[in-house]
């Protein structure tokens, strides 16, 4: 069934159509919470939270635009809003030197080591860089929207990209 | 197109606005100028593309176990009406969820004549309280007072 059609069915209360949807953007949506908060664990609860408060959300879905795009900066909220409400937990788990860790535990990830890299070392990119890398280089956000997102000027997001990649490329000894 | 020499300094400057393409053409001219007789920032510049390339090629990540158990009990969960719905005279009084308006909640039956005498003998019970009070603290007062004065008045006529 379609998207748009599970969406009419899901915002009607229509539970089974919503886990058509879950199933169909999970991983996406997955991915962009563990990466932005550099754990796997973080990443599995956002990904709950931004389901369920798509669920709360989803009457309110007019349809202007794509589902998956309304559903993608809906995560990016999420996320954001957690980072801020977590407060020093977060801080902790952002500054931990568990990221890497995490990341070598992955489960069900392709086993391309070049990209296993890359992905490490995203992980352990500090917070700031770390959102707006995944956001600008991963993701295919503008300048713009990422400047909008956080608050920031244009030139703000570019210095803490460049840097990220700077960092990143240290990291993988290039 | 005129192009000016830059220094390695001055190219690492200028290179957020250059991998974004956002750079004038002249100045864009002349970084490339640059990048052609310094091995050391082409070699950065290269990286940088790479990474950029890469990232944009990272595929999604699976979760390792299914997080769907845990969102369908968190929306699952029953909303119940903050406002008690509107009942009829004979009906129970019933809440209903918000998520599924079919399904009823909590069904606690209270007749609707015992709920009206509860709030019609409230006030009853307090008038007669009342009432009760005021005649007390009157009678009260009424018999300090008058008994004060009897008391004074013999020492006020001795002393005459």
């Amino acid at each position: 069934m379609s998207d748009p059609t599970d969406v009419a069915l899901a915002a009607a209360g229509d539970r089974r159509a919503f886990e058509r949807l879950y199933r169909t953007h999970a991983n996406r949506v997955y991915s962009l919470c563990a990466r932005m908060s550099g754990s796997r664990d973080k990443g599995e609860e956002l990904t709950q939270d931004v389901f369920v408060r798509t669920w709360e959300k989803l009457p309110q879905f007019r349809g202007e635009s794509a589902f998956s795009t309304w559903l993608h900066r809906l995560a990016v909220n999420v996320v954001l809003n957690a980072r801020k409400s977590d407060g020093k937990r977060a801080a902790r788990m952002d500054e931990g030197a568990t990221d890497e860790e995490q990341w070598n535990e992955v489960a069900g990830v392709p086993l391309h080591a070049e990209r296993m890299d890359l992905q490490q070392a995203i992980g352990k990119l500090p917070p700031g860089a770390r959102r707006i890398f995944v956001l600008h280089d991963v993701e295919g956000y503008k300048h713009e929207e990422i400047a909008g997102i956080f608050g920031i000027t244009v030139g703000g997001s570019k210095a803490q990209l460049h840097r990220a990649r700077l960092l990143l490329r240290e990291a993988l000894e290039r | 197109m005129n192009t000016f020499n830059m220094t390695c300094e001055a190219v690492e400057a200028t290179l957020p606005d250059y991998m974004d393409e956002t750079l004038e053409a002249w100045v864009s001219s002349s970084v490339e100028e640059h990048l052609g007789q310094c091995l050391r920032c082409a070699a950065l510049v290269r990286d940088l593309g790479n990474i950029e390339r890469e990232a944009a090629a990272l595929p999604d990540l699976i979760p390792v176990r299914d997080l769907w158990p845990g969102i369908e009990s968190r929306i699952g969960t029953p909303v119940v009406a903050f406002v008690p719905p509107v009942v009829s005279e004979t009906d129970s009084s019933a809440v209903v969820s918000e998520t599924e308006p079919n399904a009823v909640v909590s069904e606690t039956v209270v007749p609707v004549e015992s709920r009206r005498q509860g709030r019609r003998l409230f006030p009853v019970w307090m008038g007669a309280a009342a009432a009760a009070l005021v005649v007390l603290t009157a009678g009260t007062t009424y018999l300090l007072t008058s008994r004060a004065v009897r008391s004074a008045m013999p020492a006020t006529s001795s002393n005459d």
